[in-house]
């Protein structure tokens, strides 16, 4: 046997094994280069902060004397320069704890539940900023949502001869008479315009010009009827009506005709609210992908409203957009995910601090949190 | 130097070293036959004393294997950001565990494979996920009933963080110490590096994760 040939055969096929090997690196390499940088993002997460507000807040609503109020099971107060959270606000009578808020010119109206015996709500209103209470009575039945809508309350309760929206007509409540009366439960309100729009979540959208009598519901898109839409949200960005639901539409109305559908392939948790960013405002929309991700994403608007011929595009937080100017709500993409991504948002409240873009996000069970200072996390 | 090149370089020194390691022979342990010149009774009965002289026989022989499994905590030690600096450690320790199998080539040589996994939280309360594999190649010394292992593992690790997912190169050099406790099994300790190079499309966002275990493993010799 030739000792010196056999020595080079086990050369050769170490030295094929090495190319092979550095082969094998070679791929592994060119592979992860368009993966995602998990460890940079890791890099960029920012310590979770103590909640102030903890659990299921309210959607945080503001007085046009720029006080911020929300309930969570005790009402507390902020002013929109204010530096923290002040409270609980007590209100004297009430027999129930707050759950639910609204706000009309200077008045806040808050929505108190009796949850330890009987299931039994109030509905309360203060114009001194929490001062003193009065009580607003008419309703009858389980008050189970308030929304103003330009210059008045609606609130939905759920009576015993079926589902029922009432007006604030001075510090009463008055009967809204539908020509079908919807089902429960109003998950929406806003004017545009002269004309109410109010939202239920099987039942469609409703528009009239006075707040007393609504006719049929608006005819609903031709892609999705409204007992499949689940409609979880509502919102006036410009002249358009925008309502979300959870069968993963959007519906949009402009001009009061028919409303127009757009696949959003995810969830639409019914948070909204328009962040105004000066040139470019964005309309952020609540997420719920599958219950893997949650968060929200951002859609460009066209001189505050809505992109004509449902240009519409949910991008992430961070991204810019295709030409890479977009505007978008965060400084960092990657802080946003690591801190949001598994937030699920309820409700979104923005409004400007000290010349600041702020945003609030109510969150199911984790508290109110916030954007400010270029960074998410919990409110403190 | 494009940053492509620099990182096929990196990845080539990593296999080279491993590459080395498993083509190193050892030389069978000299038997020169000698004796202390005893060739048997006169009558032709077997002589008394042994003919063997020199090194005591091997603990190991080619074909003999080792399966082992590990567990324990894992740490992260720091994190080389794309400018090479250091990037601030957001990763808790967590914990890790592995199974590896072993060929024996020569009394101190074996090659094999090894699979791992490992879990961690971040200072997001978000978790970090890895599951590395690989070939392994290990150089092992034996004294009586100690035996201490030097591995080299070379291959490829899976890696999930909330929604994202990467995939990429990995090593990962160990070193033992082992008591044998029967024939067939043996246990002890052995503490692994993790090199965990992490390159993307933005380059920018390069980085290179250090991690160190430390685990308590039993192996079953066969």
């Amino acid at each position: 046997m030739n000792v010196i040939s056999i020595g080079a055969e086990k050369r050769t096929k170490v030295h094929i094994s090495v190319k092979l090997g550095i082969l094998a690196v070679a791929v592994l390499i060119f592979v992860a280069c368009n993966q995602n940088p998990i460890m940079y993002e890791i890099s960029k997460e920012t310590k979770p902060k103590v909640a102030t507000i903890a659990g299921t807040p309210s959607k945080v609503v503001k007085t046009d004397n720029g006080v911020l109020w929300v309930a969570n099971g005790s009402l507390k107060k902020r002013s929109v320069d204010g530096t923290a959270w002040n409270g609980p606000i007590a209100i004297s009578g009430a027999s129930g704890v707050p759950r639910n808020v609204a706000a009309l010119g200077n008045s806040v109206y808050a929505l108190t539940i009796n949850d330890s015996t009987t299931l039994a709500s109030e509905l309360w209103t203060s114009s001194d900023a929490g001062g003193t209470w009065a009580k607003i009575t008419g309703a009858d039945g389980f008050i189970d949502a308030i929304f103003a809508a330009g210059d008045t309350l609606f609130v939905g309760a759920r009576a015993t001869a079926g589902y029922a929206v009432y007006y604030l007509d001075g510090n009463t409540l008055q009967p809204t008479t539908f020509t079908a009366a919807p089902a429960q439960s109003l998950i929406g309100a806003v004017m545009n315009g002269s004309d109410y729009y109010l939202a239920f979540t099987v039942s469609g959208i409703f528009k009239s010009s006075v707040k007393t009598t609504f006719g049929a519901a608006m005819t609903a898109s031709s892609v999705i009827a409204w007992d499949k839409a689940y409609l979880s949200g509502l919102i006036l960005v410009g002249s358009d009506v925008v309502a979300v639901g959870r069968s993963k539409f959007m519906l949009i109305n402009r001009s009061g005709g028919d409303f127009e559908a757009k696949d959003c392939s995810v969830t639409l948790t019914g948070a909204l609210d328009v962040l105004e960013m000066g040139a470019d405002d964005l309309l952020l929309i609540g997420i719920d992908s599958s219950s893997v991700e949650y968060g929200y994403r951002e859609i460009l608007l066209s001189d505050g409203s809505m992109p004509a011929n449902l240009n519409i595009i949910l991008k992430s937080p961070g991204s810019k957009g295709t030409s890479g100017t977009e505007a978008t709500s965060v400084v960092s993409a990657d802080q946003y995910r690591g801190a949001m991504s598994k937030i699920q948002i309820t409700a979104f409240t923005t409004y400007t601090e000290n010349g600041t873009p702020v945003i609030l996000a109510s969150t199911y069970k984790t508290g109110l949190y916030s954007y400010r200072k270029d960074e998410w996390n919990a409110e403190e | 130097m494009s940053i492509r090149v620099s990182r096929l370089k990196f990845a080539a020194v990593l296999f080279c070293l491993g590459a080395a390691l498993a083509t190193a022979q050892n030389d069978a342990p000299a038997t020169d036959g000698s004796n202390d010149g005893s060739s048997g009774n006169a009558d032709g009965a077997l002589p008394i004393e042994s003919e063997w002289t020199g090194s005591d026989p091997s603990a190991y022989t080619s074909g003999d294997q080792i399966f082992r499994i590990g567990i324990g905590p894992i740490f992260p030690l720091f994190f080389i950001n794309s400018d090479g600096g250091l990037a601030e450690n957001k990763v808790y320790p967590g914990g890790t565990g592995s199974l590896e199998y072993s060929y024996f080539l020569t009394p101190n040589l074996a090659l094999g494979g090894e699979i791992g996994i490992m879990f961690s939280g971040t200072i997001g309360q978000n978790m970090l996920f890895m599951m590395p594999f690989g070939f392994t190649a290990t150089w092992q010394l034996v004294t009586d009933r100690f035996e201490f292992p030097f591995s080299f593992m070379i291959g490829a690790y899976t890696q999930n963080y909330t929604t994202e997912n990467y995939f990429g190169l990995f090593a990962k050099p160990s070193a033992g110490v082992y008591w044998r406790y029967n024939p067939d099994w043996s246990f002890g300790l052995r503490a692994s590096w993790w090199a965990v190079p992490q390159w993307t499309a933005d380059s920018t966002k390069d980085m290179y994760g250090n991690f160190a275990e430390v685990t308590i493993s039993a192996r079953y010799h066969f």
